[in-house]
């Protein structure tokens, strides 16, 4: 038999009981000593698999925001369901879905910030029936046409509400956007402010009522935004609350008497890393109990962005803007507030491990 | 877990101390990146063309994984027969993860502002075509690793050395670029 040959045949031979043996007890000794290797690595490549989806599902226990006898100041709301978006033409609000909405939000928040009358018409009804107030919006934008019905809404719904409505919106990020000029601004809040009772105030980052301060005189109330995640230079969770405490700060001074609304900040739960700013929903959940707790005991005014996650807003702001809710898009609850101390952490959300009860 | 005893039964019985250990591993590491990637599309795919990219890039995953499950595993019937089909294209695979780690990378040296880190999607081919180098289109290859691997300090530059989400992708680039290095030099 020659060396070849000789070789040829031990390898059949091993593949002929190799079929007959279960895995890995051959005859050969090549093939018998993989056995220990092979489940030595199997059982670490379960523990890995394990360690790593357990690690993403650790329960974090943060102290509550909210509790059934502690109610929160204000949260942004808009009436789209999971499937919809402003963009939608025409956009048909459904009534019901806004009524269980406002059922929820009615159990934590003691006010509603609005964006744009479209859609909003039975609002001031459904606030009503749940003892929510409102803190009423006009969308302001470069269609000056309808900018003027915007307005015309607003001033009427006032008008028509004044025990819901507490005070108004004229514009939201509108200087930021740059689709009006201040001199335009400051003309339609002087033109609410002459024809309602409640208080007039224009809503914008900080950094644009800097900009722009011909516009504080205008407005009974400065409306603020503060998002730590989005500012030029990201400032990550744990010094997210001190900075929006910074500019609280200058505001107070700049500005007084006049009152300060932080008028949106917030946290998102999913979405890229800006710098050291990481979302998630545990510092999502960090956030929003670190914030509230702050501004109560520095007695400051607030509402939270927002109540729901909005999906169609990944669409301009990428991921991330889907996930600014208190609670998702399903009105599942986050976590955000109390009542579920177990949170998912890591840089993606997935809630096969989410244990939220 | 699934995709964990997916590739051992691909895999087949391991050959030697080396695959034995390898086998599982590969099954592991699909195990954690291929799902992640899948979560990180779930949340941020907006539009059908979007959902499209990240089915394509987690299908080119779960080849590129069978590839691997079959090259270190057992090779007889129909095992042989589709690693052979694999191995015969196995170019395109790497050629297709060196396109899709480019676009990405252009993507977030250009317009990074809206754009998460898809790390997980290129993790596992790049690890099996480093470790197991193939043979592809050497000029179209050697494009792509240059694309990429330009990009990685220009994309750290810009998220800023804190960000470990880019460091996570810079890491996986790395792994990407020395793949395909490895691939052009076999001849």
């Amino acid at each position: 038999m020659s060396k070849l040959y000789r070789a040829r045949y031990a390898l059949q031979l091993q593949v002929r009981c190799a079929a007959l043996l279960p895995y890995g007890l051959t005859m050969s000794a090549t093939a018998r000593s993989p056995v220990l290797p092979y489940l030595f690595a199997c059982v670490l490549g379960v523990f890995a698999i394990a360690g790593f989806w357990y690690g993403l599902g650790q329960p974090v226990i943060l102290p509550d925001a909210a509790t059934p006898t502690h109610k929160l100041q204000c949260a942004s709301y808009t009436p789209f369901d999971k499937d919809q978006s402003p963009f939608d033409q025409p956009f048909v609000p459904r009534v019901e879905r806004m009524d269980a909405d406002l059922a929820l939000l009615a159990t934590r928040f003691e006010c509603l910030r609005t964006y744009s009358q479209t859609g909003l018409e039975q609002l001031p009804e459904l606030a009503r029936k749940h003892g929510l107030k409102l803190m009423m919006g006009a969308w302001v934008s470069s269609n000056a046409q309808a900018t003027a019905e915007e307005v015309k809404a607003l001033i009427a719904s006032a008008n028509a509400n004044p025990d819901v409505v507490t005070s108004v919106i004229v514009g939201n990020e509108a200087l930021l956007r740059k689709e009006v000029t201040a001199p335009q601004l400051v003309k339609l809040i002087n033109q609410v402010k002459s024809q309602i009772k409640q208080p007039v105030t224009y809503a914008d980052v900080w950094e644009f009522w800097l900009q722009h301060p011909e516009i504080a005189p205008a407005v009974d109330f400065l409306t603020i935004h503060l998002l730590p995640y989005w500012e030029d230079d990201p400032a990550g969770i744990d010094q997210a609350v001190k900075h929006v405490a910074q500019i609280r700060q200058v505001f107070g001074n700049k500005f007084a008497p006049k009152d300060i609304l932080i008028g949106e900040t917030g946290w998102p739960s999913e979405g890229r890393q800006r710098e050291t700013a990481l979302p998630s929903r545990v510092n999502e959940a960090k956030f929003i109990r670190g914030f509230v707790n702050q501004a109560e005991q520095n007695g400051w005014k607030y509402n939270l962005i927002e109540a729901f996650d909005q999906p169609w807003k990944r669409g301009s702001e990428g991921a991330v803007g889907g996930y600014w809710g208190l609670f998702d898009a399903d009105r599942q609850d986050k976590g955000i507030l109390d009542l579920c101390p177990t949170f998912r952490t890591g840089p993606s959300g997935w809630d096969l491990v989410w244990h939220c009860s | 877990m699934a995709l964990f005893l997916s590739t051992l039964v691909v895999g087949g019985r391991a050959r030697s101390t080396r695959s034995a250990l390898l086998l599982p591993a590969l099954g592991a590491i699909a195990g954690c990146s291929v799902v992640a990637w899948a979560q990180l599309a779930s949340v941020t795919s907006r539009y059908a063309g979007e959902w499209l990219w990240a089915g394509i890039l987690l299908g080119l995953n779960l080849i590129v994984l069978t590839h691997g499950a079959l090259a270190l595993g057992q090779k007889d019937g129909w095992r042989e027969r589709l690693f052979n089909v694999l191995e015969r294209r196995a170019g395109w695979w790497l050629a297709a993860a060196g396109f899709a780690g480019a676009v990405m990378m252009l993507g977030l040296v250009f317009e990074p502002r809206y754009r998460s880190f898809p790390s997980a999607a290129l993790l596992l081919p790049a690890l099996v075509y480093l470790l197991r180098p193939v043979r592809g289109p050497r000029r179209e290859l050697g494009l792509l690793a240059f694309i990429i691997g330009a990009g990685i300090p220009i994309q750290l530059y810009r998220e800023g050395l804190d960000n470990q989400q880019a460091w996570g992708w810079a890491l996986v680039c790395v792994l990407m670029v020395a793949a395909l290095w490895r691939s052009l030099r076999i001849r």
